[in-house]
């Protein structure tokens, strides 16, 4: 085979973004077709370089093949992108959720005041009563946000039993969104939680240290999925 | 004819091909290029996306089979594709009578 087959082969399979089998299949037939065509020219009498030049040409361009194959369109790309956002906010609201309950567990461990202590002393002076009611709303509302977010991430997932598969949306993409959205997350609430152990002796640090912790496991998730999708597994 | 009377029709006439026997993407094209004195010139690999959107749909099968060393696959009309094939030609020729008796033979 010479260059030219293999630079479209190449460029093919370089702009298919579809399943494996479905690539393969594809790759399978125009090879064999491209070398169908230049045995044909070269057997009427034209040299092998210009007869797969020539199978190339009649071939077609590699672009509109693959949107044909892969059906890339406007709305198939909405469609995807409503469905990948609906992942992120659904995984985002379970983090939410998750910042709850370690905003709980901090309660319990450290009592209502390293959880609710910040606000309620800075605008309130620290009444017991706004302490508890701080304490409560940050692991109450949190919980209820990360019980909507395991709804959408159900839908998600039926969609996906369904058959709704990206196609057009690079998997990695929506990771990495998720990461850079996590990772900035944790840095804001870390800073967060620093400001508040150095104004406020740490009083309230809690609402901040569990919404950078579940930030960070968040981070951490799709920072390995993230590294999964470049590199290669052993 | 314009490539885009072709498309809008590829798979009626790949069907059409197919319903005389089993043939891989590369005796398709010939023998449409064959059939039509060379006016369906579109771009060769346009019909495969047809094809597997026909096999997708129930009207083709495929096998795979290594042929000079390469493996090769062949398409064949199912009997629903005949039925289907059936119909749409039915469909074309009202369409054809219809548009000719409008702007004359």
């Amino acid at each position: 085979m010479s260059e030219s087959i293999e630079q479209y082969l190449d460029e093919l399979y370089a702009q298919l973004r579809t399943d494996p089998r479905s690539a393969r299949r594809l790759l399978d037939e125009a090879a064999d077709h491209l070398q169908s065509t230049a045995d044909e020219l070269e057997a009427a009498g034209m040299d092998r370089v210009a007869a797969e030049l020539e199978a190339v040409r009649r071939f077609g361009a590699a672009r509109p093949l693959v949107a044909a194959q892969t059906r890339r369109t406007v709305g198939r790309l909405a469609l995807e992108t409503g469905a990948a956002m609906t992942f992120l906010g659904g995984i985002g609201l379970v983090a939410i959720g998750l910042s709850g309950l370690l905003a709980a567990a901090m309660t319990a461990l450290f009592g209502r005041d390293f959880v609710g202590g910040g606000l309620a002393r800075s605008v309130f002076g620290g009444p017991p009563a706004s302490v508890a009611e701080n304490a409560g709303d940050a692991v109450s509302l949190r919980v209820l946000a990360g019980l909507v977010g395991v709804v959408l991430l159900a839908g998600v997932w039926a969609a996906r039993r369904a058959g709704l598969r990206l196609r057009v949306l690079p998997v990695s993409y929506v990771d990495l969104v998720a990461l850079v959205a996590f990772a900035g997350a944790t840095v804001v609430l870390g800073a967060g939680s620093v400001d508040q152990l150095v104004q406020h002796a740490g009083h309230g640090i809690g609402v901040f240290l569990s919404g950078a912790l579940a930030s960070l496991a968040g981070a951490v998730l799709f920072g390995i999925r993230s590294v999964r999708s470049v590199l290669p597994r052993a | 004819m314009a490539s885009n009377q072709v498309k809008g029709s590829l798979e009626l006439l790949l069907m059409g091909v197919l319903q005389h026997g089993p043939a891989h993407g590369y005796a398709i094209i010939s023998a449409l290029r064959e059939r039509s004195d060379g006016d369906f010139d579109l771009a060769e690999g346009t019909i495969y996306p047809a094809l597997h959107r026909l096999e997708a749909s129930g009207y083709v099968t495929s096998s795979v089979a290594l042929s000079n060393g390469r493996r090769r696959r062949t398409y064949t009309l199912t009997a629903p594709g005949r039925r289907a094939f059936t119909t749409q030609r039915k469909e074309w020729h009202g369409f054809v009578r219809s548009v000719a008796a409008v702007v004359g033979a």
